[in-house]
């Protein structure tokens, strides 16, 4: 980062989980600089305002920090936009002006196609008709959200080649006039599982793009999933933070003089004592690499 | 073409063998398919593309017990059972719910007044 550069901001991603926020509630109360909320979650069917929202817009207000928008399910990479995009483009305008979120990403992938619905996104295949569908769906979201990033996801088997993938960002940078939220630990499994060198991978991304990094742990899966008893990573939240990832980070922040934020993640499911602990100890060692 | 592309990856998802599926899928040469794209999917990782699967279905049945607290009382009684008609559910009912209560109200419509 250039001295002129303001220091990025350090946050966490709010869960709508009651244990989540009060197991967190010094780290929120006291100790974030800003949130990621994601507003899907907040919602019921027909993307209206669901259990939890009335609260979250409440939390966030009267702590009165910056806010940042994040999505799972947008599915910016479906060739054919789901049925459900106006409804869930309208849904998003009224949150962007209920809760003012500086910026808002969403997860780069397909979660639909052909009528059905995954509960993840899957990767897309680069080339240009993949960006000239990405492109259109993030203009949609600038419409709402003038400053829009992509995350790049954990895939768990590649669709082209892997090193494909972060030239493929760059161009979607430039086509879009859009930033990479960098999820290093998305980038970590992603790598590990698809036997790419994580360095080699991180080398060509456009890091005067990277707005955001998240920060998060995972697990490995189990080996009675699979017949071969093959052992993927996972990128399920819900662990601490795991050295190799550390380390990425800590050779991320000097190549990314546009970043802007810093988000911690863990999801509520097994949020415990100790897991709130972990969480407060990984919140305040990336904090003390960004000082 | 990209949405032939994306069509059959997320209906692999859903199949009890996503990549046997996926192959006899590709073997069918009408498929709106450049070469590229074909390859592409041919060399989709089998352990890959089934952990996949299995976390889809899994945040599907995380999804419905959000929405159904009959549904998650049920699972918590008896996980083993609840699991097979999860089971049943997932192969009669197309997946196109994304929010907890859509997923609930499709579960009730499949197990019917006296299931779940």
């Amino acid at each position: 980062m250039s001295s002129a550069a303001p220091r990025p901001r350090l946050g966490i991603a709010l869960q709508n989980d009651r244990a989540f926020l009060q197991l967190n509630r010094r780290l929120i109360e006291d100790d974030a600089e800003f949130f990621e909320v994601t507003p899907e979650t907040l919602w019921r069917a027909r993307a209206a305002p669901g259990p939890g929202h009335a609260e979250m817009l409440a939390l966030v207000r009267g702590l009165g920090r910056p806010v940042t928008g994040h999505g799972v399910l947008f599915s910016p990479g479906s060739a054919v936009p789901p049925a459900r995009r106006a409804q869930w483009l309208a849904a998003l305008r009224r949150e962007q002006q209920a809760f003012g979120f500086q910026w808002f990403s969403e997860h780069l992938g397909c979660c639909d196609a052909g009528g059905l619905h995954t509960t993840l996104p899957l990767p897309l295949l680069p080339g240009e008709e993949a960006l000239a569908a990405v492109t259109a769906s993030l203009r949609q979201l600038q419409a709402i959200t003038p400053c829009i990033a992509f995350e790049n996801n954990a895939d768990y088997f590649a669709l082209g080649e892997p090193l494909q993938q972060p030239p493929f960002f760059a161009a979607i940078c430039e086509r879009a006039d859009a930033f990479l939220l960098l999820d290093l630990h998305n980038a970590y499994t992603h790598c590990l599982d698809l036997g790419v060198d994580l360095q080699r991978w991180l080398d060509l991304l456009p890091w005067p793009r990277v707005l955001e990094i998240h920060l998060s742990g995972g697990s490995d899966s189990d080996p009675e999933w699979l017949p071969s008893r093959r052992v993927l990573r996972l990128d399920s939240h819900d662990g601490a933070v795991p050295e190799p990832v550390w380390q990425a980070f800590a050779e991320a922040l000097p190549r990314a003089p546009n970043l802007r934020g810093v988000v911690l993640e863990w999801m509520p499911d097994g949020m415990t004592a100790a897991a709130a602990a972990q969480f407060a100890s990984d919140f305040a060692r990336a904090r003390g690499m960004l000082c | 073409m990209l949405s032939e592309v994306q069509r059959l990856l997320v209906a692999a998802c859903w199949q009890r063998e996503p990549k046997a599926w996926l192959e006899r899928e590709l073997a069918r040469a009408e498929l709106p398919l450049t070469a590229a794209e074909r390859a592409a999917l041919a060399a989709v990782d089998a352990d890959g593309l089934a952990v996949t699967r299995l976390l889809v279905q899994k945040l599907r049945l995380q999804r419905l017990l959000l929405g159904d607290q009959a549904a998650a009382a049920a699972f918590a009684h008896d996980a083993a059972a609840f699991l097979a008609t999860f089971r049943a559910y997932v192969d009669a009912v197309p997946a196109v719910a994304v929010f907890p209560s859509e997923e609930a109200t499709a579960f009730r419509a499949f197990v019917g007044p006296a299931g779940g």
